[in-house]
């Protein structure tokens, strides 16, 4: 009786020394996420309450800040050019890597692995550096696209002068860089999809258009909505490539709402709680797309369990 | 017959998927190629795939140019990445293992605050990042360009993941040698983490050398300038001419590629890992 109660003392203290252990090995991480995230976090949402720049005084103003950003009409046209990048790029990526995806099944494995180490290259590659990459193939005069466009007689495209244009010279080179990534994704998750299923469905006689709507879409569901959520909210801070191929023109076509506060952020003119106002609007979206995520694999886990 | 269909269909497989990888190759042989022509060549009309004459007076235009100090940038973007790498891995790796493997009071809300990060994109903050760093007088530094980015929720959340898959017996056995826990981390539990490393500190590093935005934001000096920054700049600079920006792109891609070919095994298991979750 006497022993364990020793015994258990010890224990604690053992816990005791192990928990300082603990916090200490903690400390940088919280320190650094203290001040370069939190502090950050908060100090955004008290300035987007505030008028200041750099040369006033702070003066609470409630939400005119968000009321400034929400009927700036830069701002407004941006959010519409975004989010007709997200219809366009997210089914576009989606379907392309669920294409690609069965191709890659097709092959054999030492094959599609070295076509996914190919395709997989112009995902690591910047934004900026693909940007310019594709400034030159797109040049008017001499990049490659129009050269081939005049050799087959349909004649030069201004791709960077014309609003419909910009839109698609801004969807290729992300299309280019997202599609390796994706692809090896939906790779990943169509051999998961146990071959038991479709061996089954060929004693049926099942074609292969039953077998892809009532075997592979529904064992791929979960992957679809992660890929669809993470692509919609990687499309809405796109910045890269439209700050550097278009700079957000013809006439803020190409415009996101990223590239409209990183270009006047630092516009005292207005006060500077607008933009800021503006971020914490994305980031609200973004963290409630996210938290979607969060959610969809909550749930999975819970069904597994 | 079965087996003729089979075949048939690796074929055909075997050939969209090749030119599907060719295509998407092309843009990077075009830039190198590019790299290699001379002015008047690098948009003739009509088209030429390979260059008359292979020069390398694009590479020599580029490192002689002082105004831009391309080698410098490369050596400090190199250096800030490199620092980085190690320290998020230290940090982080520590963080994780914390989390899987120790308890302690708050450990619930302390999580929580060190995987909040994952959910914020980082561009929203960083207007307010901003004003914190020039607050505490850090602009124009290599501090700003390393620490802001180097703790992550995602690297703690994916090395407690690992640490949570590696068996108790580990720590117990060295626990009754006697040994203390910062030996076991680093004793054990650092070599073993070999494969977390690679994919996280790979990732890393990338992302630091590509990064634009948090250094166009907070440094301005050419001492510090980012490879991307002079990228950029040089766009403009150039603007016409360009073999000279396909010349420094090619070089500025480098890096990555290298990295990725390495570790492409790796890479592409974590990649699939933290998909799939």
């Amino acid at each position: 009786m006497k022993r364990e109660k020793v015994q258990k003392n010890r224990v604690t203290n053992l816990d005791k020394r192990d928990m300082k252990v603990a916090y200490f090995m903690l400390i940088p991480a919280v320190i650094m996420l203290t001040i370069f995230v939190i502090i950050p976090l908060i100090v955004a949402f008290q300035k987007s309450f505030y008028d200041w720049n750099y040369y006033i005084e702070s003066v609470f103003i409630g939400f005119d800040n968000y009321r400034m950003i929400i009927n700036t009409i830069y701002f407004q046209k941006a959010v519409i050019n975004v989010l007709k990048f997200v219809i366009t790029i997210v089914p576009l990526l989606l379907l392309l890597s669920f294409a690609f995806a069965h191709v890659l099944k097709g092959l054999s494995s030492k094959m599609s692995n070295m076509i996914k180490t190919a395709i997989y290259i112009p995902g690591i590659i910047s934004g900026i550096a693909t940007s310019v990459i594709f400034i030159f193939i797109l040049d008017y005069k001499g990049g490659i696209i129009n050269q081939i466009l005049m050799q087959i007689g349909v004649g030069r495209i201004g791709f960077l002068n014309n609003p419909f244009w910009a839109y698609i010279a801004i969807i290729l080179p992300t299309v280019w860089v997202g599609l390796g990534g994706n692809t090896i994704l939906m790779y990943a998750a169509l051999v998961n999809v146990p071959p038991e299923y479709y061996e089954a469905a060929s004693v049926d006689g099942a074609s292969a258009l039953k077998k892809m709507i009532y075997i592979t879409l529904p064992q791929m569901k979960n992957i679809f909505v992660l890929m669809c959520i993470s692509l919609t909210a990687g499309t809405l801070q796109m910045f890269d490539i439209p700050y550097m191929l278009t700079g957000g023109g013809p006439s803020n076509s190409t415009l996101t709402p990223m590239l409209y506060l990183y270009n006047n952020y630092r516009d005292a003119s207005k006060g500077m709680g607008y933009t800021i106002a503006g971020a914490i609007l994305m980031l609200i979206i973004i963290v409630m797309i996210n938290s979607v995520v969060f959610a969809v694999i909550k749930s999975e886990k819970s069904v597994e369990g | 017959m079965k087996n003729r269909a089979k075949l048939i269909n690796r074929i055909v497989c075997s050939i969209i998927a090749i030119s599907i990888a060719l295509l998407g190759l092309f843009p990077l042989v075009w830039m190198v190629l590019a790299s290699f022509k001379n002015k008047k060549e690098v948009l003739a009309t009509p088209l030429r795939i390979l260059p008359k004459v292979f020069t390398m007076e694009n590479f020599q235009k580029i490192f002689d140019d002082q105004t831009m100090s391309f080698t410098r940038s490369l050596l400090v973007t190199f250096f800030v990445a490199a620092v980085a790498v190690f320290l998020s891995l230290l940090i982080n790796m520590m963080a994780g293992y914390v989390f899987a493997r120790m308890n302690f009071y708050g450990k619930r809300f302390l999580w929580v605050y060190c995987i909040l990060s994952m959910y914020i994109p980082g561009m929203t903050i960083s207007l307010t990042s901003f004003l914190v760093v020039q607050k505490l007088g850090m602009l124009d530094s290599l501090a700003v360009l390393i620490l802001p980015g180097v703790v992550s929720g995602y690297s703690i959340f994916f090395f407690r993941q690992f640490f949570l898959n590696l068996p108790s017996s580990l720590e117990e056995a060295a626990m009754i040698d006697g040994a203390g826990r910062m030996r076991i981390f680093f004793s054990i539990f650092i070599p073993l983490s070999k494969s977390p490393m690679v994919v996280l500190g790979a990732g890393t590093f990338i992302g630091y050398w590509n990064s634009f935005i948090w250094p166009s934001m907070t440094i301005t000096t050419p001492k510090y300038m980012q490879i991307m920054q002079i990228i950029r700049s040089m766009r403009s600079v150039y603007s016409t001419d360009f073999g000279a920006v396909m010349a420094g792109t090619a070089i500025a891609v480098i890096p990555p590629i290298i990295l990725f070919f390495i570790f492409q095994k790796q890479i592409v298991k974590g990649l699939v890992l933290s998909g799939l979750k």
